[in-house]
């Protein structure tokens, strides 16, 4: 079974006619790592919505086509049924931020799927130590640097094991040693049989051959697989 | 064109309610950046590199020490006299984004200069023309994506032609060919007499931009040639 499946997926948001996704046909097996690349305004954000289940069933707008997460339509599925195989990492991570410091943001997932607090404090102190972030312990989330939070969310998102790791631009605003420690988590994870879908800009992908990742170009709606070499 | 002067600048975030531990940012910081040159700021996530960009604009006050914008001190100069010499372009644009329509957005700032409302809409389009932004200029500007909403913030700080342009890790959302455009309204301020300063976590772009390096790093600032 395929960890995510789109098929002729078209989207034009609410009060616009311009499809920002035009035919996007993709498929992540298990164990796969897919890096989407395109121009801004192409659509990358858009299509993470889609995957994370987000749009249609949140964001407002015309859709069409199959979407599935683990053999599951995502309409019927929503961000809630989804949440449990899906970490998606935003663009802007500070709008997922909700919890007074850093450890209870890693942790209010965990705690809302009823884990125990034992279990959760060691899942919370393992990923905080994997990416670096002993020295965030007891901080306020909300008042650290953007790749602060860009760590945060990323360790929020991947702390629970998902099967599909979402990631928009979330590398970007990380130092040289922290983007190493989170390509090293993401890359242990995906060795694990986790699948991930990254959307960095063309140029900006110098994790793909790190993580054996195919290559999309999405431009006007489209996407188009990249051909190495 | 002024230099920017920073004297002996000291600057901690103070505690929250939750996080009651202030964090000190800067103390005895002392650096001068030179009209003319693009600096290139990089360092590790969480070493002050925004908080430097906000003190120099004056969105932060330094908790001792002083900032100069050539003999004044900015202390004493309000928000929008800082703004006729310091532009930025934020991390996060939206939260400098106010307006619903681009356009509307572009000419804000020139209507609040002075500008007779047609002119500065006429800037406006111009400027969205100049940015490859005509196509969404309809859209509203929270629904853009990042990377036209630093293309949008850019062409609205560069309409008011300040001395100094601030672009905090605004590269990295944007294709090759924004990128190009923006670093090309870089150089051509820089042919004219001001300067810029980046801030990147790219180690290439100040080799690609002849910059000057500024290595900021917890407990110290160190300038590159």
């Amino acid at each position: 079974m395929s960890v995510l499946v789109l098929s002729g997926i078209k989207f034009a948001y609410s009060g616009s006619n311009r499809k920002v996704l035009d035919g996007v046909d993709l498929s992540i097996e298990k164990g796969e790592a897919v890096l989407i690349s395109g121009p801004s305004g192409g659509g990358k954000t858009t299509l993470c919505l889609v995957a994370a289940t987000i749009i249609p069933t949140r964001v407002q707008g015309d859709f069409s086509g199959m979407a599935e997460l683990m053999g599951q339509g995502t309409r019927k599925l929503g961000p809630s049924g989804a949440s449990e195989y899906v970490g998606y990492v935003m663009q802007e991570p500070e709008f997922s931020m909700i919890m007074p410091t850093v450890e209870d943001e890693i942790a209010f997932g965990l705690e809302n799927r009823g884990r125990e607090p034992a279990e959760v404090a060691v899942a919370v102190e393992g990923v905080m130590t994997r990416l670096g972030m002993e020295g965030l312990a007891g901080r306020d989330p909300r008042r650290l640097s953007s790749g602060e939070k860009q760590l945060v969310a990323m360790a929020s998102a991947v702390v629970h094991k998902p099967q599909l790791v979402i990631l928009d631009e979330a590398l970007s605003g990380l130092d040289d040693d922290k983007r190493a420690l989170a390509l090293a988590e993401l890359d242990a994870m995906r060795q694990g049989g986790a699948a991930l879908l990254i959307a960095e800009h063309a140029g900006t992908g110098r994790q793909a051959p790190f993580l054996s990742a195919r290559r999309y170009v999405l431009q006007d709606g489209r996407l188009a697989e990249e051909v190495s070499g | 064109m002024r230099a920017v002067s920073f004297e002996s600048v000291g600057f901690s975030y103070p505690g929250s309610r939750q996080d009651k531990s202030s964090k000190q940012v800067f103390e005895g910081l002392t650096l001068t950046l030179v009209p003319g040159k693009v600096y290139v700021m990089s360092g590790p996530n969480g070493c002050g590199k925004s908080t430097f960009a906000k003190l120099m604009t004056g969105m932060l006050k330094p908790d001792s020490g002083r900032i100069l914008i050539g003999e004044n001190d900015m202390v004493w100069m309000g928000l929008s006299d800082i703004g006729k010499h310091v532009g930025l372009v934020m991390q996060n644009p939206s939260r400098q984004l106010i307006m619903q329509k681009p356009v509307d957005e572009i000419a804000f700032g020139l209507i609040h200069r002075g500008m007779q409302k047609d002119e500065a809409a006429n800037v406006a389009k111009a400027a969205l023309r100049d940015y490859k932004l005509t196509e969404i200029a309809d859209t509203p500007t929270q629904k853009l994506s990042k990377g036209e909403q630093v293309r949008l913030a850019m062409a609205s700080v560069a309409v008011l032609e300040p001395d100094w342009l601030l672009l905090d890790e605004s590269l990295s959302c944007l294709d090759g060919a924004s990128r190009s455009k923006v670093l090309d309204k870089v150089a051509r301020l820089v042919r004219h007499g001001g300067g810029a300063l980046i801030i990147s976590h790219s180690k290439d772009l100040a080799y690609e931009l002849g910059a000057i390096r500024i290595l900021i790093e917890r407990g110290g600032v160190s300038v590159v040639v």
